[in-house]
C-alpha cells in the first residue's frame, strides 16, 4: 500500500499541526511535573540490545495471541478517552484499523462512539475498558451491553481513583469532556477488591486489570482471578513520580510467573521499544500516545500508516537481533545502559524540529 | 505592588511572583550559596525517588490532619522561618501569620524579619514557633527567650547551621551588607551548651533544633532532649555541596528512633515531594521558597491559595498511592529512580518557559 508518511516523525509533526492547543495538551501532556511520563521513556532508553549474528532471519513471524485471540503483532490499541475530539469518527477509526490489520483494540469507556456502535462495526475480537462510575446495577447493565456486543474481555482501570493534576490543561483553562463529567467519581475512589470480585462474577469472562505498578498488586490480581495484568502508569497522566512502566515489568513478570498474561504500556513509540517489552516477558504492548498522534495526523488512514511503520520497525529489530519469532525473545537479549539524552514524550524522534513539540 | 490569589496552578503563581518581585528580592528568595549545588541537590534527591502505588483500595476518605505538639494541623506542612519577608510581602511576617491562621498551620517567625516577635504574637491566637538566630551573648539570649515566653510562643526553634553567612553570589553588595551584619558573628559561638541554655529558659515549650544534616548530630540532639529535629541545609543557602536533605532523612530517622519528631525542608514544592518525606519518616515538611513565591504572587491570600493547591496535590498523591491517612505512609511506598531533568529551584515546574527539553 502507498502510505503518505514514511516515518512516525512526520506523523507527529502533522498531528501537532492539526490539533488545536487544548487537544494537543491533552494528548501530549502528563500530570504535574510530568516525571512519570518521562520515566516511561527513560526506562526504555535505559535498556540496550545484545544482538546475535549469522542466524537465518529471512522469515520473521511476529504474530501472537492475546487471551487466545490472534494478533498479527504483539501490539494492541490501548484505550484512549475522548478520541472524538481528536478525529471526527472517534474510536471507529481504531476499530476499523484493528479489523483490517488483525489487531485487538480496547474501546475506552470514555470515548465515542458508543460501545454498541463499535461492537456492531466489525466482527473481529475487541476488548472493552471500564471506568467504574456506578454501583452494582450500573455495572451489571454496562457489562451486559459489552458482552452482547462482541467484546471478548473486560479491562478494568484501577489507577484513576483520583483525577490527576494535568497542568498543561489547567494553564490553558481547558478540560477534556471526561473530566468535565464528574458523575460517579465517588465510585472510582471507592473501587476495591470486593467490587472487583463482584465484577468477576457478573462478567463471567476474561478480566484484565489495568494500572498495576507493584508486585504486591500483581500477585493480588492473580489471586483475584485476573486473566491478564496490564502494567501501566496511565502514560504518566495519573500519579506523578511513578516508575517507568518497563522498569517495573520484570519483577511483575516474575511475580505473576505465567499464571496470567502480562501487558504493558507507557512511552512505547518504536519497534525496538516493543521488542524490549516482549524480551522482558510481556505478552503484548499497548500504544496510547502514538495511536492518538496518528489519529490526529489523519484518522484511520494515518493510524494504519503508523502501525505499518511500527510493524516494519519490529521486523527490523527482530531481524537485527537474530530472532525470527517472539517466543525466541528473552532477557538475554537485553543489557542495562544509560539514556543518551534527556528522555521525554518525543525523545524517540530526534529529528523533530527543535527536538520536542509543545 | 499588585497581588493576586486567583492563580489556578503554582506555575501561574511563580510567574506572578516573578513579575511582582524586584531583582534583589528575587535573587534573595531563589538564590543559594556559591555554586548552588546544595540547592540543586535538594531537588535532585527528591527527583531520585519514585512511588510504588497500590490499587483497589477504597480511597474515598483521605485525612491529612495531624497533631503538632498538642495542636491539630490541617496538613503536615509548616511555614519555614524566612528572613526579609517585609521586603517582598506588603505586611511582611503578618501576611504569613494571617495565612497560617486562616489555613490552619503553624508558622515559624524568623529573628530577622519584620514585624517582629511581639507584633506577630499579638496578631493571631494560633500556635506559632519563634526561630532564634543568636545575635549577642548569653544575656542577650536570655533576654530574647524571656520575650518569647512572655509573648507565649507555642514552641522555640534554634537555628544551628549558620555559624558563617553562606556566600550568596546572586546578591549584590548592598543586599549582602543588609544581612552580613557584625552581630551575626555571635552565631559562630553556638555549641550544645547554647542548646541546653535556651532549653532551660523556655520551660516545657517544644524545642526544635534547625539545621541538622547528619545522623551523629541528630543523635546528639536527641540526647540533649530536643522535641524535634529539623533537617535542613537552609535551602542550600549555607554550606554548599552538602547532600540533598531527603537523602539524609533515612539515616536521621533511624538515629532518632522516634524519640523526637522530625521536620524537614529543602526544595519541597509539590504534593508528591511532601508525601515522599512523610513515607520516609518525616513527621512534618516545611516550605520556604514556595512560601515566598506565594507571598510574592498574592501576599496572605496568595499563600492560602498556594496551600490549598498543595493540599489538593497531597490528597491526589495519597489517593493514587492507595493510602487514606498519614500513618499508613511507609518506606515501602518509595523506591529509587533516576531524575528526568536537570534539577534547579524551578525544575518541578516544567511549563514555566523556555528550555522545554532539559
Amino acid at each position: 500500500m502507498d502510505w503518505e508518511f514514511q516515518t512516525n516523525h512526520e506523523i507527529i509533526v502533522r498531528a501537532r499541526r492539526n490539533a488545536t492547543g487544548p487537544v494537543w495538551d491533552y494528548l501530549a501532556g502528563g500530570s504535574e511535573t510530568e516525571t512519570s511520563m518521562r520515566r516511561n521513556r527513560q526506562a526504555l532508553d535505559s535498556l540496550a540490545f545484545i544482538p546475535r549474528v549469522l542466524r537465518d532471519v529471512s522469515e520473521i513471524d511476529m504474530s501472537t495471541t492475546i487471551l487466545g485471540h490472534p494478533s498479527s503483532m504483539p501490539v494492541f490499541l490501548a484505550p484512549v478517552a475522548s478520541l472524538q475530539i481528536v478525529t471526527p469518527e472517534g474510536s471507529l477509526c481504531c476499530d476499523q484499523a484493528a479489523d483490517e490489520l488483525g489487531l485487538i483494540n480496547i474501546q475506552s469507556g470514555h470515548t465515542e462512539p458508543s460501545l454498541e456502535a463499535i461492537g456492531l462495526n466489525t466482527d473481529h475480537p475487541k476488548f472493552y475498558q471500564i471506568y467504574v462510575r456506578g454501583g452494582r446495577e450500573w455495572i451489571k447493565d454496562l457489562l451486559g451491553r459489552a458482552k452482547g456486543h462482541n467484546f471478548k474481555a473486560l479491562v478494568v482501570t484501577v489507577d484513576t481513583c483520583v483525577y490527576s493534576n494535568r497542568e498543561r490543561q489547567k494553564l490553558n483553562g481547558w478540560e477534556p469532556p471526561t473530566r468535565r463529567n464528574s458523575a460517579g467519581r465517588e465510585y472510582l475512589a471507592g473501587l476495591s477488591w470486593d467490587i472487583w470480585d463482584d465484577m468477576v462474577g457478573i462478567w463471567d469472562g476474561p478480566m484484565i486489570i489495568k494500572g498495576v505498578g507493584t508486585v504486591e498488586d500483581a500477585r493480588l490480581a492473580v489471586e483475584h482471578g485476573a486473566s491478564a495484568i496490564y502494567v501501566s502508569n496511565h502514560g504518566g497522566r495519573q500519579l506523578d513520580h511513578d516508575r517507568g512502566s518497563i522498569g517495573v515489568l520484570p519483577e511483575i513478570v516474575a511475580a505473576v510467573n505465567g499464571r496470567a498474561e502480562v501487558y504493558v504500556d507507557g512511552g512505547f513509540m518504536r519497534g525496538t521499544d516493543i521488542v524490549k517489552a516482549i524480551a522482558l516477558g510481556a505478552k503484548a504492548v499497548g500504544i496510547g500516545k502514538l495511536q492518538a498522534f496518528a489519529l490526529a495526523a489523519g484518522g484511520q488512514k494515518a493510524l494504519m500508516n503508523c502501525l505499518d511503520i511500527l510493524r516494519t520497525e519490529i521486523e527490523i529489530a527482530m531481524g537485527l537481533l537474530g530472532v525470527t519469532s517472539l517466543d525466541q525473545l528473552n532477557p538475554s537479549y537485553l543489557a542495562k545502559a544509560r539514556p543518551v539524552g534527556p528522555s521525554h514524550e518525543m525523545s524517540a524522534f530526534p529529528h523533530i524540529p527543535g527536538g520536542r513539540l509543545i | 505592588m499588585t497581588t493576586h490569589a486567583d492563580f489556578l496552578t503554582m506555575h501561574d503563581m511563580i510567574l506572578m511572583a516573578r513579575r511582582n518581585m524586584d531583582q534583589d528580592n528575587w535573587d534573595y528568595v531563589c538564590g543559594a550559596a556559591e555554586s548552588e549545588t546544595s540547592l540543586r541537590r535538594n531537588r535532585m534527591a527528591l527527583d531520585s525517588l519514585a512511588f510504588r502505588p497500590r490499587v483497589c483500595r477504597d480511597v474515598s476518605d483521605i485525612d491529612l490532619s495531624c497533631d503538632f505538639f498538642g495542636h491539630k494541623l490541617r496538613m503536615p506542612v509548616l511555614m519555614a522561618p524566612m528572613g526579609s519577608l517585609h521586603r517582598f510581602s506588603p505586611k511582611g511576617s503578618i501576611d504569613v501569620d494571617d495565612a497560617s491562621e486562616e489555613f490552619g498551620t503553624v508558622n515559624f517567625l524568623s529573628t530577622v524579619t519584620e514585624p517582629g516577635l511581639e507584633e506577630v504574637a499579638q496578631n493571631s491566637p494560633h500556635p506559632k514557633s519563634f526561630q532564634i538566630y543568636v545575635r549577642g551573648d548569653n544575656d542577650w539570649i536570655k533576654d530574647l527567650t524571656k520575650r518569647i515566653v512572655k509573648a507565649d510562643y507555642h514552641s522555640v526553634t534554634l537555628t544551628v547551621d549558620s555559624a558563617f553567612y553562606g556566600n550568596r553570589e546572586r546578591l549584590n553588595p548592598s543586599q549582602l551588607a543588609l544581612r552580613r551584619v557584625p552581630a551575626r558573628d555571635w552565631q559562630k559561638r553556638i555549641t550544645w551548651d547554647t542548646v541546653k541554655m535556651v532549653q532551660d529558659q523556655i520551660g516545657d515549650r517544644p524545642f526544635i533544633v534547625k539545621g541538622i544534616m547528619t545522623a551523629e548530630d541528630a543523635a546528639l540532639a536527641v540526647e540533649a532532649g530536643v522535641n524535634a529535629i529539623y533537617i535542613s541545609n537552609h535551602g542550600g543557602r549555607q554550606l554548599d555541596h552538602v547532600l540533598g536533605n531527603i537523602q539524609t532523612l533515612p539515616e536521621i530517622a533511624s538515629a532518632v528512633e522516634g524519640k523526637a519528631k522530625i521536620i524537614i525542608d529543602g526544595g519541597f514544592t509539590r504534593g508528591t515531594d511532601i508525601v515522599k518525606a512523610l513515607a520516609m519518616g518525616a513527621d512534618y515538611v516545611a516550605i520556604g521558597r514556595l512560601q515566598a513565591w506565594a507571598l510574592g504572587a498574592g501576599a496572605s491570600a496568595g499563600l492560602v491559595k498556594c496551600l490549598e493547591l498543595l493540599e489538593q496535590e497531597i490528597i491526589t498523591t495519597m489517593g493514587l498511592l492507595g493510602v487514606t491517612s498519614l500513618k499508613q505512609l511507609a518506606p515501602e511506598y518509595v523506591t529509587n529512580a533516576m531524575p528526568v531533568r536537570w534539577p534547579h529551584e524551578h525544575s518541578a515546574f516544567p511549563h514555566l518557559g523556555p528550555n522545554p527539553i532539559g
